[in-house]
C-alpha cells in the first residue's frame, strides 16, 4: 500500500498539473475540499483519478463517483485527503509496468 | 494534462489508461471524454489500454471555428492515433461519436480491429428521419422533454435557448448528480452559435448510404429499445453493414433513452466485451447476457 504522504505529493502534482485548464486558486492541503474549495468538474475528477491509476495500476475509482453520488447534494464533497485515503486502500498491491502515456 | 497537437494544428486532450489490447472510445456532441469514465473505463482498464479524448470544441481539447465533419474528426482520431503509436484498435462511439468511428472503420479500415456503435445516426441516414426536423433541432426539445426540461412551442428550434435551459438543470449522471452545473454556458454557446458543428454534423462526404455495404469491419449496433428516433438508423444500418451484429437494450421507465455509457453503463460494457471477444465466434442471441431483447447476426 503507498504511503499517504507519496499519494498526497501525487494528488498535489496532478492537480498543479491541470491547473492551465482547471482554474485553481485555493491552497492545495489535506482539507481542501475537492467540489468546495477547487469547484471540480466531473472532467477534471476523472483526470485526477486517471493520473492515480497510471501511477498506482487499475483503481476502482466507479465506486468512489457512486459513494459521492450517494450523499444529498448539499453535504456532498470529499477532501484531498478522503480522496488519498481511497487510492491507498484501493491501489494494487505492486505498482504494475503499465503501458500507459501522458 | 495530456494534449495532442495533432498535424492539422488542434491540441485534443487525451486520456490513456490500463494495459492491454486498445480500445479507443469517442464521446458524442455536447459530451467529453468523462462520459466513459464514470463506470465503464473503470470496468475494462485492468484487462485493455482505454483511450479517451475530447473532441475538438469539446471538454479540454482546442475550440475551432469549423471542422466538425465526422470526416474531419475521423481523420483527428487518425492522427491522434498516429501521434500516440497506436497501430490497431477497437472502436468504441456513442452517438455523434458512434458516427465518427463508423466514418474512421469506413476511411481507415487496417486501423480498425472492431466498431461498437451506440445510438448512431450517420449523416447519410438523416433524410429519412427528415432533414429538416434534425436542422431544427426539434429532436433536442423532444430529448429536453424528456429529462423533465419543459420546452415551449415557440422554442423547439431555438437552440441557445434549449442549451441556456440545460445549463440551467442539475447534473443528471456522475459524482456530481442534482448539482448545479458548473460546464461554462458560454463555451457550450460558443461551440453551438459560433462555429460549423450544427451543419458540419449533417455533412455526408464520402459515406453515402451505397457505400455503407463497403464496411467490411465487424461492426457490433447497440440501441435503446426506446430511443425512437435513432432506432431508424439501427434498422438500415442492420439492413446494410455486411458484417454486423445488433442488440436492442431495453429502456427502463427512468432512464433517457439514447444515453445508455450514461443511464446503463454495465450492460454497455458487456456488449462492448461481446464485440470484442465474441464477434463471428458466437451467435449473440447465446453469447451475451440475458438482459439483450433482441440480437441478430448477420456477418459476413
Amino acid at each position: 500500500m503507498p504511503s499517504a504522504d507519496h499519494v498526497f505529493q501525487s494528488v498535489v502534482q496532478a492537480i498543479e498539473s491541470l491547473s492551465g485548464d482547471w482554474a485553481i486558486t485555493h491552497p492545495l492541503t489535506p482539507e481542501t475540499q475537492l467540489i468546495g474549495d477547487l469547484a471540480i468538474k466531473s472532467l477534471d475528477l476523472v483526470v485526477l483519478a486517471s493520473s492515480m491509476v497510471k501511477r498506482y495500476g487499475p483503481i476502482p475509482f466507479d465506486r468512489l463517483y457512486a459513494r459521492m453520488e450517494d450523499a444529498p447534494p448539499k453535504e456532498r464533497d470529499l477532501t484531498i485527503a478522503e480522496f488519498v485515503e481511497f487510492v491507498r486502500r484501493n491501489a494494487p498491491r505492486r505498482t504494475p509496468a503499465t503501458n500507459a502515456q501522458g | 494534462m495530456p494534449k495532442a497537437e495533432i498535424p492539422n494544428g488542434t491540441a485534443l486532450h487525451y486520456q490513456q489508461v490500463g494495459a492491454g489490447p486498445d480500445i479507443v472510445m469517442v464521446h458524442g456532441l455536447g459530451g467529453n471524454l468523462a462520459t466513459w469514465h464514470l463506470k465503464i473505463a473503470p470496468m475494462l482498464w485492468d484487462r485493455y489500454r482505454i483511450l479517451t479524448y475530447d473532441l475538438r470544441g469539446h471538454g479540454y481539447s482546442d475550440l475551432t471555428p469549423d471542422g466538425y465533419t465526422c470526416t474531419n474528426l475521423a481523420t483527428d482520431l487518425k492522427l491522434l492515433l498516429d501521434y500516440l503509436g497506436v497501430e490497431r484498435a477497437d472502436i468504441v462511439g456513442h452517438s455523434y461519436g458512434a458516427d465518427i468511428a463508423l466514418y474512421f472503420a469506413y476511411l481507415y479500415p487496417e486501423r480498425v480491429r472492431h466498431v461498437v456503435l451506440i445510438e448512431a445516426m450517420v449523416p447519410a441516414l438523416v433524410p429519412t428521419i427528415t432533414r429538416a426536423q434534425f436542422e431544427r433541432a426539434d429532436w433536442a426539445a423532444t430529448v429536453l422533454e424528456k429529462m423533465g426540461i419543459p420546452i415551449p412551442d415557440d422554442r423547439r428550434y431555438d437552440a441557445e435557448y434549449m442549451l441556456r435551459e440545460v445549463m440551467k438543470h442539475p447534473i443528471r449522471w456522475g459524482p456530481l448528480k442534482d448539482m448545479p452545473a458548473r460546464w461554462t454556458t458560454d463555451h457550450m454557446i460558443e461551440l453551438y452559435g459560433a462555429t460549423t458543428i450544427l451543419k458540419d454534423a449533417l455533412d455526408i462526404g464520402a459515406l453515402t448510404t451505397d457505400q455503407l455495404e463497403t464496411i467490411r469491419v465487424p461492426v457490433h449496433l447497440v440501441y435503446d429499445r426506446g430511443s425512437t428516433l435513432w432506432r431508424q438508423a439501427y434498422r438500415h444500418l442492420n439492413r446494410s453493414l455486411p458484417n454486423v451484429t445488433s442488440t436492442l437494450l431495453p429502456t427502463g421507465s427512468k432512464e433517457i433513452a439514447h444515453f445508455s455509457p450514461l443511464e446503463k453503463p454495465e450492460a454497455i460494457t458487456e456488449q462492448i466485451l461481446f464485440a470484442i471477444t465474441q464477434h463471428g465466434k458466437a451467435r449473440p442471441r447465446s453469447a451475451p447476457a440475458g438482459r439483450l431483447s433482441r440480437t441478430t447476426h448477420r456477418s459476413a
